[in-house]
């Protein structure tokens, strides 16, 4: 089960340059290094895309939909077809997600 | 039985194909085919010739029995018309989708509601649109700059509203489906 908590979207704030931090990040809720992040972008170079924000440890997360940042490219190993607004897809594969998501950081901001 | 658009007639021929290279399979049958074969004959040919020099490639076709392989489309129970059907079923319920979003709309069951120090507001840079979660759907100001934008965020969320509704995951490909239908409506594409 999943719970609702505003301040789970802190979590954006980790991407925003300068980056300091690689993920997990620490949860802005309970302050556990267990915060993760996702972005979705619908269709190849569209600007429409889903992004999770959420922590493994307090079971807190967010869902929208919006414009994906430019520099975002979709992991393959994660399947549109299974996502959904709880991120219970996205924690099975959360290593794999920081992992790509540092690695898009470190590519477009070159700072972790 | 429902008739698909042409966007719908095109995507059933081609999931059809598809489905018929997909589960192709090649049958071995013993068929008579002809066959080519060469031999090398002596230029001057005699009787216990040894040289063999300026020999002639003589060609001949013979006919013989072989297992030849023949592939088999199929192997999949649908037909044309079953793909078609299906089509046209997903056609009427994108429209469907859109006509619920804008009843929705209308009939005042959705809402748009804007918070500030939201999510949305902290990195309304490059993301200002909606959040969904179980009990709210919230709209950001970017999801207003086009009717389209709006209606596509609207669909979107309803459409994540009504499976939760209903008890289920709210999974992100429907809902972008109606997001897309309703703004290809408001677009006039339908």
């Amino acid at each position: 089960m999943w719970y609702d908590d505003s301040k789970i979207g802190n979590i954006l704030d980790c991407i925003n340059p300068p980056i300091k931090e690689s993920f997990p990040v620490k949860c802005p809720v309970c302050g556990k290094k267990e915060g993760h992040l996702y972005f979705h972008r619908y269709e190849k170079n569209g600007i429409r895309g889903g992004i999770w924000t959420w922590c493994s440890a307090c079971k807190c997360s967010e869902h929208a939909s919006g414009w994906a940042p430019q520099w975002w490219d979709n992991l393959e190993a994660i399947s549109f077809e299974r996502l959904a607004s709880m991120p219970d897809y996205l924690e099975e594969n959360k290593d794999c997600i920081d992992e790509w998501v540092n690695k898009l950081l470190f590519l477009n901001f070159n700072k972790i | 039985m429902a008739i698909a658009g042409i966007r719908g007639i095109l995507g059933a021929v081609t999931d059809y194909a598809a489905d018929q290279f997909r589960n192709a399979r090649t049958k071995y049958v013993p068929m008579e085919v002809e066959v080519e074969k060469v031999r090398y004959e002596c230029f001057n040919h005699v009787i216990n010739c040894k040289n063999h020099e300026n020999d002639i490639r003589v060609v001949t076709k013979e006919k013989e029995w072989r297992m030849v392989g023949i592939p088999e489309f199929g192997g999949s129970d649908k037909t044309l018309m079953d793909y078609m059907e299906e089509r046209a079923k997903e056609q009427i319920a994108k429209n469907t989708a859109s006509q619920n979003a804008v009843s929705a709309l209308e009939d005042g069951t959705a809402e748009i509601v804007t918070k500030k120090d939201s999510l949305l507001d902290r990195v309304k840079d490059w993301w200002n649109e909606e959040i969904c979660d179980e009990d709210n759907s919230e709209v950001g100001s970017d999801a207003l700059i086009s009717e389209e934008e709006l209606a596509n965020t609207i669909a979107h969320e309803l459409n994540h509203a009504r499976d939760f509704l209903r008890g289920g995951e709210a999974i992100e490909p429907p809902a972008y489906d109606a997001g897309n239908a309703l703004a290809d409506f408001i677009r006039g594409g339908r």
